[in-house]
């Protein structure tokens, strides 16, 4: 909080704001102040509770148009405030955290579609909109934009972008990024820009690929065309389990190799495939969607080269339980939610995702378990999931017991960070795969980018020349 | 404090990523973080960690949950947000930070035995010639409810009527028919809703009736469920239907003959209380069913998951301006149809649809019981 809510610089970057939204759409009621401080991250949500104070927004702003985005951004510069763009608050990486205070622009009540074309199979539609409420609206009509992560209920299109989430489909659909056509983006400076909505081109760079992934940084998302598939005529399951993790992923890699395109491909290494699926192995679970005699086919193919790399048929069942109950982890429990498991038991793994090529990603998968299990009172597991003909992806469970105080908690959490992306970073993959940067990773991005941390340090300053874009997220400047 | 009661809800909700809130009726219209079962939870178990409400939170317990039960719908550990916000005001009431609406509305009953501060006289004034045919006891008790008398009128006469033409031998509380005690609950005033619900209870007794029928489901609800659970006795051997289940019964005995043809398409609204609640999502159908010539469609969202027209949880009274946006979601997804009538089953929604849907336009609300009087 920069206290603009008692001084005179305050009240007139108030006034500003009121006449460029309305009053309604200005808050700087304590109780929905308080409503924004953190994200759905560790230390956005659960870190605070113990330790760490997050400092209150000044004000939430709820721009209604693109037009009220941009004069919003265009008074930020003004009054030198720090935007931080908030679509559904779910991110795990605490990248909507309002570090700075300032400004929490909510994108939400920019929440309309503007076209459903049926014929070149695309949605128009504002960042606003909730993941589901975007996917129930194209089922009203036998349609589907495919992008369901696990968030689909509670994180927005907005965020989707920002973040360049991947949903539980995207073996088959892609990742949000492969999903779009052309984007409206305000630019910190107010300027408002749109890509062009064409299934492809050879103009230039393509800009989309710029503010996908941006994390608030380069400006504020306000409209998107993606790409959307009839609701397919059946979807099948089938699952797996084979003697050992090498074998899961060889008959992974060949099922991607032979040019099936799974819906779904959910691999498990020894420990969660015994705690959560009580299978002896390594346990996969597999979908195909689509017309019945081509899901037909592709189900004979990837069994016939599941067989061939030692995989026990376990039929329908399990991949039909799963596809049901996908949500359900997610969900609070008596003995704790995923991120907080009581008092000093924490969860890291979720924000740790890696992907990289089949070459490594086994050893990731051994370094990353042997490199976190150092640190005392930590326990690992991992499953992989979202794959390509070159990879795939890993999600580990990485939980952590036993500090003796809050301060031993904080230090743990990012030992553990140091010690997974460590191992990641030395064999090659990424240190996000789909749940961003955000506060715990931005240290690693120079890492990440090597030389080239430099030329998007070069265009941040040069679309944001005051800074006020979520300033310190993405491993830019602060305040 | 009585947030005690629900202790581990508002402690678990608050650790959830908002799992609910594409459903949430306030979210959806208002977008904001704080208007979320999340927040709202938070926000009470703060409270109740602190001991105490900031009058600044207030609002937010009182004019921001139409304790729809969308939200446990959607939990899958089972949390009804509702029901923190419940428990939240009845400790706001003895913290003397009640809203003003809140104390009108007990005021209100006190006074005129009715939440709308309507006279007391005044509450059979719409279907008094009806009321003069009707006998002083019979087996089966119509219980029409305040909103139905003081705003919906036509819904009680159709009611009237077509338990008549299915010869059934049927009567009112003729001598005064209280108010089921819901918005006293719904505001926080549990002492005075019990007084009401007991009061409620020996009237009914007192009739001699024992199948009360009720066109409202929020009435309803109260004596199926409802009073009980707040240790009002209830006789074992009184059934309590709503109108939808009751005609539905009519129609398979064979004892309610429909052969007007009403020619509409139709799409029907399934009531908060009538379904998440009481789980009845099938007789309404089953009687819609029945009606000759009707065209009938259903809405995206219907059951379990039909949207709230945001006139629950004493919305109406405190946050008119929202029930204004959530019902046009509704009257939106009825457009959506092509429905000539949107349907309900209850009083509220009506005159919550009805705000959009003016007689005479492309599109009119009609309770179920209209539309079956209208097909006798
Ligand atoms: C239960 C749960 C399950 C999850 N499952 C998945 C999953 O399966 N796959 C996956 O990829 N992720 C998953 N996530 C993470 C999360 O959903 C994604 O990171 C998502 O992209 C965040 O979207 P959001 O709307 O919640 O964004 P927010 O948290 O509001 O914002 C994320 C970032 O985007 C920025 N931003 C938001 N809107 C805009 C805009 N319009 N313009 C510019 N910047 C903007 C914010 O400033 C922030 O930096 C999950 C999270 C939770 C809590
Ligand atoms: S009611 Fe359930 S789904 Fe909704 S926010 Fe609370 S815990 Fe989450």
């Amino acid at each position: 909080m920069m206290e603009n809510q008692q001084t005179l610089r305050g009240a007139i970057a108030y006034n500003d704001l009121v006449a460029a939204v309305g009053a309604g759409n200005v808050s700087r009621n304590p109780v929905e102040l308080q409503a924004y401080l953190g994200d759905a991250s560790f230390l956005g949500m659960v870190m605070p509770k113990h330790k760490l104070r997050i400092d209150m927004p000044d004000f939430i702003v709820f721009p209604e148009t693109t037009e009220q985005t941009a004069e919003v951004l265009r008074l930020a510069n003004v009054h030198k405030l720090p935007v931080t763009p908030y679509c559904g608050g779910a991110g795990v990486q605490g990248a909507a955290v309002p570090l700075y205070g300032g400004i929490v622009l909510d994108v939400k009540k920019m929440d309309k579609i503007l076209a459903i074309d049926e014929t070149n199979l695309t949605v128009t539609c504002q960042s606003g909109m909730i993941g589901q409420t975007l996917e129930w609206a194209l089922n009203a009509k036998g349609y589907t934009y495919a992008h369901i992560p696990q968030s689909s209920y509670c994180s927005g299109i907005g965020g989707f972008l920002a973040g360049h989430s991947a949903g539980v489909l995207s073996t088959k659909y892609g990742k949000i990024a492969s999903m779009v056509l052309g984007m409206e983006v305000v630019l910190p400076t107010g300027r408002v820009i749109r890509t062009r909505a064409v299934p492809q081109s050879a103009a230039g760079p393509n800009l989309n690929h710029l503010f996908i992934g941006s994390e608030g940084t380069l400006g504020v998302i306000t409209e998107a065309t993606l790409t959307i598939h009839p609701l397919p005529e059946v979807r099948q399951f089938r699952s797996y389990v084979f003697p050992d993790l090498h074998a899961a992923f060889e008959a992974a890699r060949k099922i991607m190799r032979r040019g099936l395109v799974p819906g779904t491909l959910r691999i498990s290494d020894l420990v969660e495939s015994l705690e959560f699926y009580k299978q002896d192995g390594s346990f996969m679970t597999l979908s195909f969607d689509g017309f019945k005699e081509l899901v037909d086919l592709q189900e004979r193919e990837a069994m016939a080269i599941a067989r061939a790399e030692g995989g026990k048929d376990l039929g329908p069942e399990p991949g039909e339980r799963w596809w049901q109950h996908r949500f359900t982890s997610v969900y609070p429990k008596d003995q704790g939610t995923p991120l907080d498991m009581g008092r000093h038991t924490f969860n890291v793994g979720n924000v740790i995702e890696t992907a990289g090529s089949f070459t490594y990603l086994e050893a990731i998968h051994q370094e990353m378990g042997e490199a976190v299990t150092r640190i005392p009172g930590t326990t690992f597991k991992a499953h992989f999931s979202h794959w390509y003909k070159t990879g795939g992806m890993m999600y580990p469970y990485v939980v952590n017991s036993g500090a003796a105080s809050d301060e031993e908690m904080v230090d743990r959490y990012f030992e553990l960070h140091r010690a997974a992306v460590g191992a990641v970073l030395r064999l090659g993959g990424t240190i996000t795969h789909h749940h961003g940067v955000g506060l715990t990773l931005r240290g690693f991005m120079p890492r990440e980018f090597g030389a080239s941390f430099e030329a998007l340090q070069t265009i941040k300053h040069a679309l944001d020349p005051n800074n006020i874009m979520n300033p310190g997220k993405l491993g830019f400047e602060g305040r | 404090m009585e947030l005690q009661k629900v202790e581990r809800l508002a402690r678990l909700c608050e650790t959830c990523p908002k799992m609910c809130r594409h459903v949430c009726t306030t979210h959806v219209v208002t977008h904001s973080e704080a208007d979320t079962p999340n927040q709202r939870c938070s926000v009470a178990y703060q409270a109740l960690l602190r001991g105490y409400f900031l009058p600044e939170e207030a609002p937010y317990m009182y004019e921001k949950c139409a304790t729809c039960g969308l939200c446990l719908t959607w939990c899958e550990t089972d949390i009804d947000a509702g029901e923190v916000m419940l428990a939240a005001r009845v400790d706001l009431v003895d913290q003397g930070l009640a809203p003003e609406a809140a104390l009108a509305l007990r005021e209100s009953m006190s006074r005129h035995g009715n939440p709308h501060g309507d006279p007391a006289e005044r509450r059979f004034s719409g279907i008094r010639e009806a009321l003069k045919e009707l006998p002083e006891t019979a087996e089966v008790l119509y219980y029409a409810g305040c909103d139905t008398l003081y705003h919906h009128p036509e819904i009680a006469l159709a009611a009237l009527k077509v338990l008549r033409a299915a010869g059934v031998e049927h009567t009112m509380l003729k001598a005064g028919e209280p108010c089921c005690g819901e918005p006293l609950r719904l505001m926080g005033f549990l002492d005075d809703f019990r007084a009401a619900a007991r009061q409620v209870m020996e009237s009914i007794i007192a009739s001699g009736a024992r199948t009360v029928v009720c066109t409202c489901p929020s009435c309803l609800r109260m004596l199926r469920e409802v009073y009980a659970a707040y240790d009002v006795p209830v006789p074992a051997d009184l059934t309590f239907l709503h109108m939808s289940e009751y005609l539905n019964r009519l129609l398979v005995d064979g004892r309610l003959k429909l052969t007007r043809d009403i020619g509409l398409r139709i799409t029907y609204h399934d009531p908060c209380d009538l379904g998440r609640r009481l789980e009845v999502y099938e007789p309404p159908r089953q009687v819609l069913a029945a009606l000759p010539g009707a065209q009938f469609t259903e809405m995206f969202f219907n059951r379990k998951d039909a949207r709230c027209c945001g006139a629950g949880g004493g919305l109406a009274l405190t946050n008119l301006p929202l029930v204004m946006k959530a019902s046009r979601t509704v009257v939106d997804l009825a457009q959506d149809v092509n429905a000539e009538v949107l349907v309900t089953a209850c009083p509220t929604c009506k005159t919550s649809f009805s705000r959009h849907t003016l007689k005479g336009d492309e599109m009119e609300t009609l309770d179920l019981v209209e539309l079956v009087a209208m097909a006798l």
